[in-house]
């Protein structure tokens, strides 16, 4: 088990970006890495990692991310799938230290406090009033049918990090219409879902973020009142924001975690205290994945 | 109408033939949108493509000059009886984050 330091931060420090789009002519995209290490104890990379989706790409950002000295979780977004290469955009973020989420969840621990993070790349849909159903043709039964089971795993992973002193959803496509408000309303089945939010809403969080809306707005809420924002890059107009969320939730059973979910502990801590690139055996003191 | 990568977004199924080598210009800034985007050359979704007579011009953002600089290209390629004026510019994100306090969770 972590050994967890009992003095908790006031807040957890939360940075996040969507839609770096790395190519393989791309310079880095994350910004300084001594401010980013200073400034955050997790870093959040919320889908769209590649323009097409390929190993190569994913190798570019998995340089950048090897150097940095804080834990990376990250999603996919479509533009990971362009190549039918997925899998091998994963690895690559994976032999680089970092955990990619998809449906499932991972707790980091950040001096006392520990931020669960639940992440999906989710999918499309619509919102309430202009969405599509599960309805007709089979094409049609499973699009909407995808976005179902990134919206259950998503509210299941949520509860299992419900003693976590944060809980942050991590997606790529947008929960809320909010954050779409910027891009043509046409186009919001192809950006988002309120199945999303629904999930956030039954699951519990304290914080959403999401990318894939460029020229979105920043900020929204679930009709839960779940604070949502757009960490999309080009929206960002900056290499990453940063968040700062109260760590406000009793812990149950002194890790804050509960003991049922699968989950990956990551000691910022110690994280910080290596020189050396991180590695795919970063201090993962437990593992149940 | 072609892009020089094979990937899903522009892959041939069975159109006819006059389909992409006889261009309507009713649909060919659609078109050319989505060959800009899966070109790895170029491989940008945030480029706007408006046909104006013979002149395709291209706006928006890419993140490189080589991108910016392929668009010419791809676009020539695909239309080489056309004229290209490029309006894209290139954006990198830069400066440092602010935070912010984030409060209100139910």
């Amino acid at each position: 088990m972590t050994d967890v330091v009992t003095a908790a931060v006031p807040v957890a420090r939360i940075a996040a970006v969507g839609d770096v789009h790395v190519g393989t002519d791309s310079p880095w995209v994350l910004g300084d890495p001594m401010a980013l290490a200073r400034d955050a104890d997790v870093l959040l990379l919320a889908g769209d990692l590649t323009r097409l989706g390929t190993e190569a790409e994913a190798e570019v950002l998995a340089r950048e991310v090897a150097r940095l000295a804080l834990p990376v979780v990250a999603v996919l977004g479509n533009h990971d799938y362009e190549s039918d290469a997925e899998a091998a955009v994963r690895a690559a973020m994976e032999r680089a230290g970092a955990i990619v989420l998809d449906g499932d969840a991972t707790v980091v621990v950040a001096g006392g406090t520990t931020i669960g993070i639940a992440g999906t790349p989710g999918f499309g849909g619509g919102f309430q009033g202009a969405s599509g159903s599960a309805f007709g043709e089979p094409i049609m039964k499973a699009f909407i049918a995808r976005t179902r089971e990134m919206a259950a795993a998503l509210c299941r992973s949520l509860r299992g990090l419900a003693g976590a002193d944060v809980r942050v959803a991590l997606m790529h496509y947008s929960p809320v219409e909010a954050t779409l408000r910027g891009e043509r309303a046409e186009i919001y089945p192809f950006l988002g879902s309120y199945l999303l939010a629904e999930a956030v809403d039954r699951g519990g969080a304290d914080l959403v973020v999401h990318g894939h809306a460029h020229r979105g707005a920043r900020q929204g809420r679930t009709p839960g009142g779940v604070p949502v924002r757009n960490v999309a890059q080009p929206a960002l107009g900056c290499p990453y924001a940063v968040f700062h969320v109260p760590a406000v939730r009793a812990r149950d059973d002194g890790t804050g975690v509960s003991a049922s979910h699968d989950r990956v502990l990551v000691d910022t801590e110690e994280t910080r205290r290596r020189s050396a690139p991180m590695t795919g055996d970063r201090t993962m003191t437990e593992t149940a994945r | 109408m072609t892009a020089s990568g094979d990937t899903g977004s522009t892959r041939r199924h069975d159109w006819p033939d006059d389909w992409h080598d006889e261009p309507d210009d009713r649909y060919l800034a659609v078109h050319l949108h989505e060959v800009l985007l899966a070109d790895p050359r170029v491989g940008e979704q945030d480029l706007e493509v408006e046909v104006v007579g013979s002149i395709i011009r291209v706006s928006g953002t890419v993140a490189t000059e080589a991108r910016r600089r392929a668009i010419a290209d791809v676009v020539i390629e695909n239309v080489p009886d056309r004229s290209v004026a490029n309006d894209a510019t290139v954006v990198r994100a830069r400066g440092p984050a602010e935070p912010e306090a984030v409060e209100g969770a139910p």
